[in-house]
């Protein structure tokens, strides 16, 4: 369904724009949505423009993902708790608009793309401060005190986040089409080495390198809140911090982009509890296991015919190398 | 076979859909089905080996410390990630993969 000549979605987005007479002008599909449709969209109204970006569910999604109305109750929760994240504007609920449910929000500029944000310094302003920047929208993320209706969403605060996130992964395992014995002797490895339960917050679960936009200054938003959910703090830490996102910049351990020190530095100075190094070192090796088993699902979507693409194919063989990696750091001799 | 195969025939679609028409997107489809081809050729050159192993037995910590099985695991994930990405593997696997 357009988004542009379509009365019922402009007559939408007069209302939440408070913009009378408005009307859709321009709409671009942006890329970097796996499980979501994104749109640049400009809104005209006389000589007022604005710019906004719509989200609606893909054809196909993946296991853990939220629905866009979720997502859009999580934004809008970080944005009250002082997030940067792009503005909540409104979401649409009734499907036959575009089609879909989707949410909007306000078009925030910056460059995503994980590779290119690790090599290009010319991004992202100065990296330590980049980095510390970095750690303190974690920790104030991992501060946000739902309210009822978000609770409500995000459902039981597991007792013991570690051991929930090895069983889940078995699941996802499970309903997959093959064995993965490599994968499965890291699980194993993790439930063995597993933190004891310590503090529970909501966690972002996908913050990383390649999910935050930066400028020429500094960041600009963080994006990706589909897989938001009560956890380990030290989880977001050890997601960002582990070597598989970190691109071509293994060395810089705070996601390519600075010192892992930095980004502690940050988490610290914004009130974040700081997790004993080794929590986190845990989180990485489940960072792997996590990606790799997320890559499979989607390679799976290819392979199952459900929606054949090479990109998903191709990124169903990363998990490959996650497992090669996974292996040397579960080795019996780091038992 | 089938899985290099595969690759092959979405490289093909890929070439045809993605690249032929041209537009913004194609180099980035052209670099992603040569991408797709190498893997291929990778795999075919040296198919890898899989390990194979009770899931079950290694999740009730039957294979707790089993040396033997990791030094499988290992192997066979080493012949796939070289397959899938050479320059993902520790420089001292790097080059011929072995088994």
């Amino acid at each position: 369904m357009s988004l542009r000549d379509n009365p019922a979605l402009d007559a939408w987005l007069a209302g939440v724009l408070d913009l009378p007479g408005a009307r859709v002008t321009a709409a671009d599909k942006l890329s970097g949505g796996a499980i979501q449709e994104n749109w640049a969209v400009t809104v005209a109204a006389g000589a007022t423009t604005r710019r906004v970006v719509i989200r609606r569910d893909a054809p196909a999604t993946i296991a853990a993902s939220r629905s866009r109305a979720e997502e859009y109750a999580l934004i809008a929760a970080a944005h009250r708790a002082g997030v940067r994240v792009p503005q909540p504007l409104g979401f649409c609920d009734d499907p036959s608009v575009i089609g879909a449910p989707f949410a909007a929000m306000a078009w925030v500029g910056g460059t995503g793309y994980g590779p290119k944000v690790v090599r290009d310094t010319s991004l992202g302003g100065d990296r330590a401060a980049l980095g510390r920047e970095l750690g303190r929208q974690m920790a104030l993320i991992h501060a946000i005190d739902p309210d009822p209706a978000l609770a409500a969403i995000l459902g039981p605060r597991p007792a013991d986040p570690a051991l929930a996130a090895v069983a889940g992964l078995r699941g996802w395992l499970d309903a997959r089409p093959a064995p993965r014995p490599g994968l499965e002797w890291a699980l194993r490895w993790a439930e063995r080495h597993a933190p004891v339960p310590d503090r529970v917050t909501l966690t972002h679960q996908d913050f990383r390198t390649g999910n935050v936009l930066v400028d020429a200054q500094g960041l600009t938003a963080v994006l990706d809140w589909e897989f938001a959910a009560w956890s380990d703090p030290a989880c977001d830490l050890g997601w960002f911090c582990a070597r598989c996102w970190r691109f071509s910049r293994p060395d810089l351990e705070g996601g390519g982009i600075a010192a892992r020190a930095d980004v502690l530095a940050g988490y610290a100075d914004a009130g974040g509890v700081a997790p004993d190094p080794a929590r986190v070192r845990w989180w990485e090796v489940m960072a792997h296991a996590r990606w790799a088993v997320i890559a499979l699902q989607q390679g799976d979507r290819h392979a199952s015919g459900a929606e054949r693409s090479l990109h998903l194919a191709l990124t169903g063989r990363i998990a490959d190398t996650l497992e090669y990696q996974l292996l040397r750091m579960t080795a019996p001799e780091a038992a | 076979m089938t899985d290099a195969l595969d690759l092959i025939a979405a490289a093909e679609q890929a070439l045809r859909e993605d690249v032929a028409p041209g537009g913004p997107d194609a180099r980035y489809h052209a670099l992603l089905a040569a991408n797709a081809l190498a893997m291929a050729r990778r795999e075919l050159a040296r198919p890898p080996q899989d390990a194979t192993a009770d899931i079950a037995a290694i999740r009730a910590g039957a294979h707790d410390g089993d040396a033997g099985l990791h030094a499988a695991l290992l192997a066979a994930a080493r012949g796939r990630a070289w397959v899938a990405d050479p320059g993902s593997l520790d420089p001292a696997d790097q080059g011929v993969p072995q088994g």
